[in-house]
């Protein structure tokens, strides 16, 4: 049909536009704390108490904001220095939304609202409670691949893993220089799912979706698993997540886009790839599977018994 | 690429060095995208299509000044390397299938994130119309769900209302009879889907969005023109009348009995915002 190009179009930019600042404010603090933060320092300020140490790893994400692709080699560095395991395995899972990038972006996309203040709390539910599934098991080598624990750090992108930096501290200015280089790999890596993701949501804003899609879409239940099964597949950064829920909300409950919101960050393909490469097998399902329950149950009470 | 054999490898210097062509080509990208933020942004760019400009567009300036700042930082990383202070991790893979394969791969993504910029340059850009509604719009002011301003509606002077605005007064409203004989005006863009073909009734309607157009809905009153529709859709226009109550799909609605209809250009904030 004539015109459907340019809406298309516009939809899409729409989304990419807003959510392109914070894909770079999100890369380039990965590129930092890749290049200037000691990872050792953060392990001696852990308390010593593994349930009190594992709480505080839900909110360590706001001293090292990473995404999704940041957290896992961060995750494996920081067990190299002796963090206890359920503290990382909550890292692990709540780091990418819990950072000061996230709040930016799910605050500019929902405003203040139940999805923004939800978004945070479920994931520190989430988090947590896997975290603490894990303090029964306190030597990482039954969860860790054996030959991973002593392999060097790599970045999200194949451009970190090159240039993995050395690790002594950096002087400033060529410091900065690598974390602009390393953030660039990062972006072209997320950017290129924040584009597919996009081309979606706007193939959807622009064609509709059909009768049985909607019917789906407003169900209490078969929304979340529809938005978690979402989330998984089109592995979009944490940062602009937002902006792709968004284009769903109209249409699909409030329940769902939080257990999009919640559960993609945590777990999609991309990162399954990467746990693939640091933990056992068993340990990945139960990554992948505890998370879900969790979430769904939270998403599906919530859209039952409360009226947004 | 092809000719390396296995002895050049520790050399690493082979006719075409692609990682470091697509480093390039990835650099070249993020000064684009850059430069088309920026255009989008000068006076006359078209960044109101996209999103709410008035609480989020200083983001893409943040955005574009990242753009440059990355590609200034590859700029300057590609043209004086230095392998001593950044060692180079030397590829095992170097000159296998496996690493042709990912460059080739390398080149699908880098045209993936290619295509914001040949979408925005390509294509007009045209701010959302009657096309992009995909389901009948409702006429029924209450069931929108319009959210409320940080001042109330019913609070502007009603000369200085936009269509948001009066749609929300309608749905604050108590008794909507008191508005009957009201004058009003407001512009938007002639609407018309089944309902009201071959009648001298149309819409005029806004897209109302709070972030970008993700959010976009299009909201809009019913105009009874008993001077004839004289135009296309999507015609920008601005409808002088009085609010009158009347049936519409069943329901009690304020319209517009339109008493002037002229077209007007385009707001240059085509949206309204939440």
């Amino acid at each position: 049909m004539d015109g459907t190009l340019e809406i298309f179009a516009t939809r899409f930019l729409g989304i990419f536009i807003e959510a392109v600042p914070f894909l770079l404010l999100g890369t380039l603090a990965s590129g930092l704390i890749e290049v200037f933060i000691r990872k050792e320092d953060i392990v001696r300020l852990m308390p010593r108490n593994p349930v009190l140490a594992t709480a505080m790893g839900g909110g360590m994400g706001f001293i090292f904001p990473v995404c999704e692709c940041g957290v896992v080699p961060v995750t494996r560095r920081l067990f190299n220095k002796g963090l206890p395991l359920s503290v990382g395995i909550t890292f692990l899972l709540s780091a990418p939304v819990m950072n000061p990038v996230v709040v930016a972006s799910t605050y500019a996309a929902f405003g203040w609202g139940p999805v923004l203040v939800l978004r945070f709390v479920m994931t520190a539910i989430v988090a947590i409670g896997v975290g603490l599934v894990f303090t029964l098991q306190t030597r990482p080598q039954r969860i860790l691949r054996p030959r991973m624990v002593a392999l060097p750090i790599s970045g999200g992108s194949a451009e970190a893993a090159q240039l993995a930096p050395s690790p002594q501290r950096m002087p400033l200015l060529p410091g900065l220089q690598r974390a602009l280089v390393l953030a660039r790999g990062e972006f072209f890596e997320m950017g290129r799912y924040l584009i597919l993701g996009s081309l979606i949501a706007a193939a959807m804003g622009t064609f509709g979706v059909d009768k049985d899609i909607e019917a789906l879409a407003s169900n209490p239940v078969n929304s979340v698993f529809i938005m978690q099964l979402t989330g998984f597949v089109l592995s979009v950064c944490s940062t602009v997540d937002s902006f792709l829920a968004l284009a769903f909300a109209n249409t699909f409950t409030t329940g769902s886009i939080l257990a999009f919101l919640v559960y993609g960050p945590m777990v999609d393909i991309k990162s399954t790839m990467m746990y693939l490469g640091v933990f056992r097998r068993k340990i990945v399902a139960y990554l992948i599977i505890l998370p879900f329950l969790i979430t769904a149950l939270i998403s599906i009470f919530l859209n039952l018994n409360v009226a947004f | 690429m092809e000719t390396t054999d296995p002895q050049s490898r520790s050399t690493a210097n082979p006719a075409i060095d692609w990682v470091r062509v697509q480093a390039w080509v990835q650099t070249g990208i993020l000064y684009l995208t850059g430069l088309y933020l920026v255009d989008l942004m000068l006076p006359g760019g078209q960044l109101a299509i996209y999103v709410n400009v008035e609480n989020l567009g200083w983001l893409t300036w943040v955005g574009a000044a990242l753009l440059f700042a990355m590609a200034l930082g590859s700029t300057f990383e590609l043209m004086n390397p230095r392998p001593s202070a950044f060692p180079i991790v030397i590829d095992p893979d170097y000159g296998t299938a496996q690493q042709r394969s990912r460059l080739l791969w390398n080149w699908v993504f880098l045209g993936i994130v290619t295509i914001p910029l040949v979408l925005g340059l390509g294509v007009p850009a045209r701010p959302l119309s009657s096309q992009a509604i995909t389901t009948e719009l409702s006429a029924d002011v209450t069931s929108l769900g319009l959210g409320s301003s940080s001042i109330p509606s019913s609070e502007i002077a009603p000369e200085d209302r936009n269509l948001l605005d009066w749609l929300r007064t309608f749905a604050a409203a108590p008794d909507l009879y008191e508005f009957e004989g009201q004058p009003i005006e407001v512009v938007g863009f002639m609407y018309r889907d089944a309902r009201f073909r071959g009648t001298e009734r149309f819409m005029v309607v806004r897209f109302t969005l709070s972030c970008c157009v993700a959010d976009a809905r299009p909201i809009g009153l019913v105009v009874d023109s008993p001077l004839g529709v004289n135009f296309e859709d999507d015609t920008w226009v601005r409808v002088r009348g009085t609010v009158a109550v009347q049936m519409v799909d069943g329901i009690e609605t304020p319209i517009i009995i339109a008493e002037s209809l002229e077209p007007t250009e385009q707001p240059e904030q085509p949206y309204l915002y939440f």
